[in-house]
């Protein structure tokens, strides 16, 4: 066991199972899973620790001691906010403006929410706010667009604001003034009249945690970084106390949105970056894994309870997006960008009663009670429970190793729903999973789609507990080739994995509005931002441990059409803009908005608005590469077989099921088959065949579809 | 709706003329060349998992449509406005599935069709490859700025369907910029507007059809540019039904459409069935046809209901007048836009299976609601009032209904159109115009068992962004003093409107820049409550120009809301409406609001803690905890019950002294032991009496009138001057050249306001329900 030490560990906390991954200095891997612990995340997590190092052979301790890095993905932040546990928090805004958060862009009804509560509007309402009216405190001050100071900061005044919200109780402090991302002083003044007055509260300034334009994001950014800025400090000081207890001499690194780690400290300082770090791991994983093995194209789908997660990997980088939402709130965060739809394994299927038609989701029997066949007292139908009844999943199995299958129930549940629609009970459960199927294709299709990419030239990534038994069949309308069930098992701690092998990545970004034509002066602004914004990435990264030399720089600005509205982030050419670094940007600016909104699209006439500059260092993660698995000496070994319903075959047809952990490379498992793992359990359709590649993935070869779908950013306007 | 198969063609010209004269509305059957051949098989037994599968993926590709035109088009009327919609239709025009954003389109898009396929199928012909567009209000569309492009998908020859979209244009020509010509007295002050013409033909863009469209445009390259962005929509959904069709077959695919459309006017007709056979009608007044007209003008509607159909009506509607007119086809339209929310809110914005439960019996007659060409259309002033009458009625009319109650709600944003346009030259040193939309958003109507929703939005699209203050101060030069939240705006009521907030702005930057005081007059709001609600204020504007704000902002006095700034500059006073250039160069301020959601019910019905804790939020302006909730707090803010009681009982009795007494008083009393008859509105319900129905208060079961006479000759009538009744709600005598009050219907048994309008002091009540005269045998 020479492996252990040198290696790289990566704790998930999801909702159910806390997860560990360790990739051992060879490369080979472990996990631990062990059941979240809610009232205390801390003991879950080195308890992740303790389980994978007993499959190790060693102990927790002995593990972290040698242990090259430790990372971690926590889902303290994102809890606070929807159970409403985090900090008061006293809002220091411009004079006239601190009702933004309250006014919420006219939008706070549909934020966020499903399009049947957009339609139906006794379903919906603005949702409840994160601070009290009574504790946002206006100052005298103001900003103009260009930075210039139209009315001075008002010391006194902020002086006796913050007195005030101090002895009303505020437990931390977001400081949020119109245009303070062009002009900071005002915001840093008030940072130091807090901690003159307050001390040590927690102090979350909008330049610092959002340099961005839009008043109302910017100020729930800078909010929800306070709501949780306690709490992270707690947790964070618990995670690094005690793996240093535990005799780690490194720092704890946490993951972040932006698909990287940083370092606890600015964790402390900027813990929103965690938020919504979740499906970040996974994604990750993705790219790492695909980078390895050639495939750069990804769509990368994590398929859970309640909802399918989608994100697109295109040359090997995710795709990135600044805007997101939480509880009916808008904010802006720099995340990889995740699409999500109402369609999980707790799906439930419901008669709809005006049409007397069968529907599936948005509604999600959740974790508790869960689908019916999990026998905790769930009686509604779900996809889940559809699974079961045509045989996909094991009606006499166990998930996970723990859960045992209700069959029966599931059958009973399915056959209230036939019962009313006049099917057969496999009838109604192959229908169920076709509409939830046809839903998933559909998003994956929009998502890759709207980023202005053709599904026919990525491959299909599925993971997450349900995902593999699903993607094999709603793949066939996408068009694409492969479905890949990432490295078996290894698919239901995927973010884990992710997270284990994540790199250090830092973004900073500043706000500028240049216009058509670019003099020479606006220009010369452009390279002193990008000077500046990279003196300070590399003093962050040093911050981090992270020599200079390791640092990998990309560089990119939001530019847009003075006459349209979308904004595109656009790499910028290394070296100065001047006038043949301006063309080269504008060259690019036209060549993405082209392949994201389509030919023609543009209209460069109206002249260009360049308006944010940014550059995100990253640092790569010295993971050791995946080890090569050795070819299987046997074909696979078919032990079993199980009735199973397929809709093509228009029946249920005696089925082998092969055991994956047993699946080496060079197997190839001729469809149907079903190959089941103790947490996946991966469906290969007839006509179908999966093969193990070297690295242990399972690739699933999809036939050429029927049809093919819509070639929609190319299509052409006719000329 | 079905084609005739023998038609006769020769009077298609005479048709067409009056089509284009009085607006089209389509006849029982479509009169269409019979060259042109339709593809009508279907399957009608579809199994119940392909139709929610094809059900789905209509709705994801009709969304993806809108997604694709969204990107393309990045404007910012399309991409912030939702000013657009797409749509699926089957062959003969029916729309099978909108998008969410403006909803009327779901009533305009038949429309263009139908008139296609009526008058283009014979010359120049309707084949595939074809590609429409069009943006004449007479054939269906609600301005000429909204711009309609949609093509037909034909399986083996036959025409299957079409494809839709339309998107508000930026600026297609017209004496005013932006196409908004509020001086217009008839249309040809305005954008020129274009029947359909083929602007792809088999495949190929029409260049010269492209330039015609866009020589009118002040923009026209960037017209060039959004009408390609819809033509790539089109093509894109048509590729995406084509597809769809190939898998499933065309037989499958035609019957999911219909079963669709069948399924949604089944829901709707079995909703409007709960409801008793009645007829409901509205009549209210508006103000602003031209800058500088004082007169007020009717505006009427009714709804007759008869089994699961509603048969609609705009008889009594005034004359045609200045440009706030609207074509009978965007009336049309309008109550399908608020029927959708209301009696279609599961199904998935299928426009068909509404409209086919809508007899629309309004005559091609020269009306605000229903005007002749060459009537002036171009303001959408008529189409945000003829949609706030619709909305407003439709919520009367199912409020008589428990379970259609729940869905509803009062008068909403937009209810009385404002527009600041504005243009001069920025910050840059630029030319420039841009449109903020602070003063068209604001908040949703009190519900029936809920207050509405603070900045939530309205009922034309259900997705309404007002912008960041940040993002206009980029690009237009001037400085937001403040977006104050008005907490106390919301309507009063049993249940509150929603609060809304207003904008005070100060030019920057500039020496030349102005901004419009367009619109309605907003004295006369016409956010009207609902079964004795309080109406909602349209707001205020206020200009000064000239002022020393800049001197006060530098030495660190900030008035950061309407009343401080009110108080330091009391020049600040409304700007003559409809005026386009009020000055807000440096120095200059105006204020603007968003639009406060109307209140339900009678306010002394709202449950004392609410109000507590409505003053405890500032949610009350000055006296009106007393003034109109007759609440008693204690010293803690709590409610002191007792105190209360007694202070509802005193108000009830002093509104009955202070009211004019019934005009002809109900003497009938309701028969002992008597089950009870539906109800008329959720505060009205039918009882039998001795000769016939009566209309009693649902309150006290007080007998008010006869069921097919009214309720309202036997309220006592309270009537109010509207500034009485908020401190924002303006006074109508400075706008209109006669007065306005808020009367109230109260029940004279126990006092509670049954209805309430804004009329004029010398009208006469007038039956705004009524059931059919049988019920009432005398």
């Amino acid at each position: 066991m020479t492996a252990k030490s040198g290696s790289h560990i990566g704790i998930d906390i999801g909702g159910t199972f806390t997860d560990c991954t360790v990739v051992l200095s060879d490369g080979s891997i472990r996990v631990g899973k062990v059941p979240t612990t809610p009232d205390d995340l801390s003991r879950g997590f080195f308890g992740s620790i303790d389980d994978a190092a007993e499959r190790i052979g060693t102990s927790g301790e002995e593990l972290l001691a040698g242990a090259k890095q430790v990372s971690h993905g926590t889902t303290v932040g994102i809890n606070a906010i929807v159970t409403r546990t985090g900090a008061r928090v006293g809002l220091i805004a411009t004079r006239g403006h601190g009702d933004a958060i309250r006014i919420m862009d006219n939008s706070g009804r549909v934020t966020g929410v499903s399009i049947e509560e957009v339609l139906d509007y006794s379903l919906s309402r603005q949702p409840e706010q994160f601070v009290r009216r009574a504790d946002i405190a206006e100052v005298i001050e103001r900003v103009d667009a260009q930075g210039r100071v139209v009315v001075p900061l008002d010391e006194d005044q902020v002086r006796s604001e913050v007195a005030r919200l101090v002895a009303d109780g505020v437990e931390a402090f977001a400081v949020s003034l119109m245009w303070g991302f062009v002009h900071p002083d005002h915001e840093r003044r008030i940072g130091e009249i807090i901690r003159e007055e307050a001390g040590d509260t927690f102090v979350s300034l909008a330049h610092e945690t959002d340099p961005r334009l839009g008043e109302y994001e910017r100020t729930v950014t800078t909010v929800l970084n306070a709501y949780v800025g306690p709490l992270m400090h707690d947790y964070i000081g618990a995670i690094v106390g005690g793996t240093g207890a535990r005799g780690f001499a490194g720092d704890v690194l946490f993951a972040h949105s932006d698909g990287g780690l940083v370092t606890a400290e600015f964790a402390r300082r900027q813990p929103i970056i965690t938020l919504q770090s979740g499906p970040v791991g996974g994604v990750i994983a993705s790219a790492n894994v695909g980078e390895e093995i050639g495939s750069l194209n990804v769509i990368a789908t994590d398929m859970g309870g309640t909802t399918l997660d989608v994100s697109v990997i295109h040359g090997g980088k995710p795709t990135i997006a600044d805007l997101a939402a939480v509880e009916q709130h808008a904010f802006h965060l720099r995340k990889v960008d995740v699409e999500s739809v109402g369609a999980g394994g707790g799906s439930v299927a419901w008669v709809e009663p005006e049409s007397g038609t069968l529907r599936v989701g948005p509604h999600s029997a959740g974790a508790m009670p869960g689908p019916a066949c999990y026998g905790r007292g769930g009686v509604e139908p779900t996809v889940t429970d559809a699974d079961v009844v045509l045989g996909i999943i094991d009606p006499e199995g166990v998930l996970g190793g723990e859960l045992r299958i209700d069959g029966e129930a599931a059958r009973a549940a399915v056959a209230t729903l036939a019962d009313r629609l006049g099917l057969g009970v496999e009838e109604c459960a192959a229908g169920i999973v076709e509409i939830v199927d046809s839903k998933m294709e559909d998003l994956v299709r929009r998502v890759t789609l709207q980023r202005g990419h053709d599904p026919r030239e990525f491959e299909l990534w599925a993971y997450g507990g349900h995902a593999g038994a699903h993607a094999t069949l709603y793949s066939r309308g996408l068009g694409v080739k492969k479905v890949v069930v990432p490295m078996g098992n290894l698919a239901s701690v995927f973010s884990s994995y992710g997270i284990a092998t994540a790199d250090v990545v830092r973004t900073r970004e500043a706000s500028l509005y240049l216009q058509t034509p670019f003099p020479a002066a606006d220009r010369a602004r452009i390279d002193r931002a990008f000077a500046e914004l990279q003196a300070a990435v590399e003093r962050d990264c040093a911050d981090m441990g992270v020599a200079a030399e390791d640092i990998e720089i990309e560089r990119t600005a939001n530019l847009k059409y003075a006459l349209q509205v979308f904004e595109v982030e656009t790499p910028v050419p290394d070296g100065p803009i001047d006038e043949a670094g301006l063309e080269a940007l504008l060259a690019n600016f036209d060549r993405a908005y082209e392949q994201r909104f389509g030919p023609d699209s543009r209209y460069a006439e109206a002249g260009y608005a360049l308006t944010q500059v940014r550059i995100r260092a990253s640092a790569r993660s010295e993971r050791p590469p995946l080890p090569r698995l050795d070819p299987a000496p046997d074909p696979p070994r078919q032990g079993r077989e199980r009735e199973v319903f397929w809709q093509e075959l228009g029946g249920a047809v005696a089925t082998p099921i092969f055991d994956g952990p047993d699946a080496l490379p060079g197997h190839r498992f001729e469809g149907p088959a079903v190959i089941e793992y103790p947490h996946t359990t991966v469906v290969v359709r007839p006509g179908q065949r999966a093969e193990i590649d070297p690295v242990g993935n399972v690739v699933v070869i999809v036939p050429e579809p029927a049809e093919s779908p819509a070639d929609l950013v190319r299509e052409e306007v006719p000329s | 709706m079905s084609v005739d198969l023998n038609p006769s063609l020769a009077d298609e010209p005479q048709r067409r003329a009056a089509s284009l004269r009085d607006g089209y509305i389509p006849g029982e059957r479509l009169i269409v060349d019979p060259s042109l051949e339709f593809h009508t098989e279907f399957d009608d037994d579809l199994d119940p998992v392909t139709y929610e599968v094809l059900r789905s993926k209509f709705w994801n590709l009709n969304w993806d449509h809108q997604e694709t035109l969204r990107r393309a088009s990045g404007s910012l009327v399309v991409v912030y406005g939702y000013d657009f919609n797409t749509s699926i239709q089957t062959e003969d025009g029916e729309g099978v599935v909108f998008g969410p954003g403006n909803l009327f389109f779901s009533g305009c898009a038949d429309l263009c069709v139908r008139w296609t396929l009526e008058h283009r199928s014979m010359n120049v012909g309707i084949r595939p490859g074809d590609v429409f567009i069009q943006d004449d209000p007479w054939v269906g569309t609600n301005h000429q700025m909204d711009t309609a492009v949609y093509a037909p998908v034909f399986v083996d020859g036959r025409l299957f369907s079409w494809v839709y979209n339309v998107v508000h244009q930026r600026e297609l020509g017209g004496l005013e910029p932006g196409g908004f010509v509020q001086q217009a007295q008839d249309v040809y002050a305005e954008a020129i507007a274009m029947p359909p013409i083929k602007l792809v033909e088999d495949g190929e863009l029409r260049e010269d059809v492209l330039d015609m469209w866009v020589r009118r445009s002040r923009l026209p390259d960037l017209m060039t540019l959004e009408t390609k962005a819809q033509l790539a929509g089109v093509q894109f959904a048509k590729r995406r039904l084509e597809e769809m069709i190939d898998r499933y077959g065309p037989r499958t695919v035609k019957g999911a459409m219909k079963a669709v459309i069948d399924n949604t006017s089944a829901a709707v007709g079995r909703r409007l069935s709960r409801l008793p056979d009645a007829t409901w009608s509205d009549r209210r007044y508006v103000a602003g046809a031209s800058p500088g007209d004082r007169e007020l003008y009717k505006l009427a509607l009714s709804f007759e209901k008869r089994g699961d159909r509603v048969r609609v009506s705009n008889e009594g509607t005034d004359r045609s007048a200045g440009s706030f007119n609207i074509t009978r086809g965007v009336l049309r339209a309008l109550i399908a836009n608020a029927f959708i929310p209301f009696l279609a809110y599961d199904q998935f914005l299928c426009g068909a299976g509404v409209l086919r439960q809508i007899d629309f019996d309004v005559p091609g007659e020269d009306t605000i609601t229903s005007a002749r060409h060459p009537a002036a259309v171009s303001t959408s002033i008529g189409l945000t009032t003829a949609g706030a009458q619709a909305h407003y009625l439709a919520a009367k009319m199912l409020s008589a209904d428990p379970e259609s109650r729940e869905h509803v709600f009062a008068a909403t944003m937009l209810h009385t159109l404002v527009v600041n346009h504005m243009f001069g030259t920025d910050q840059y040193g630029q030319t420039y115009a841009h449109f903020p939309f602070d003063s068209n958003v604001g908040a949703t109507g009190a519900f029936t068992f809920r207050d509405g929703i603070d900045h939530g939005g309205g009922i034309l699209s259900t997705i309404n962004p007002v912008g960041s203050c940040e993002g206009y101060e980029r690009e237009i030069p001037f400085l937001y003093l403040f977006r104050r939240e008005m907490p106390a705006s919301g309507g009063h009521g049993q249940w509150r409107g929603g609060c809304s907030f207003v904008s005070g702005l100060t030019g920057h930057g500039t020496e030349e820049s102005f901004i419009s005081s367009g619109g309605l007059f907003q004295t006369v709001t016409q956010g009207i409550g609902l079964v004795g609600g309080f109406p909602a204020t349209a707001g205020v504007m206020r200009h000064a120009v000239d002022t020393d704000i800049r001197e006060r902002l530098a030495a660190g006095e900030m008035p950061g809301d309407p009343v401080a700034l009110g108080a330091i500059y009391p020049e600040l006073t409304p700007p003559p409406p409809k005026k386009f250039d009020n000055s807000l160069k440096e120095g200059d301020l105006f204020e603007t609001w968003s639009q406060a959601g109307a209140g339900y019910g009678d306010p002394l019905l709202r449950e004392p803690e609410r109000v507590a804790a409505d003053a405890a939020d500032g949610r009350l302006a000055e006296g009106e905890l007393e003034r109109i909730y007759a609440v008693v707090l204690d010293a803690d803010g709590g409610v002191d019950e007792a105190a209360t009681e007694a202070a509802r009982d005193r108000a009830r009795r002093d509104r009955l002294a202070a009211a004019r007494p019934p005009r002809r008083p109900c003497t009938t009393e309701i028969l002992p032991e008597a089950a009870p008859g539906p109800h008329v509105l959720a505060t009205v319900q039918a009882w039998p009496g001795e000769d016939g129905e009566l209309l009693c208060c649902a309150n006290c079961q007080k007998p008010l009138g006869p069921s097919d006479g009214g309720y309202r000759e036997g309220c006592a009538e309270l009537e109010q001057p509207l500034p009485e009744l908020s401190p924002y709600l303006g006074d109508p005598s400075t706008q209109v050249s006669e007065p306005l009050v808020f009367r109230r219907y109260l029940c004279p048994g126990c006092g509670i306001a049954v209805d309430g309008e804004i009329c004029r002091p010398t009208d006469e009540p007038r039956i705004d329900v009524s059931l059919p005269p049988e019920r009432s045998p005398r």
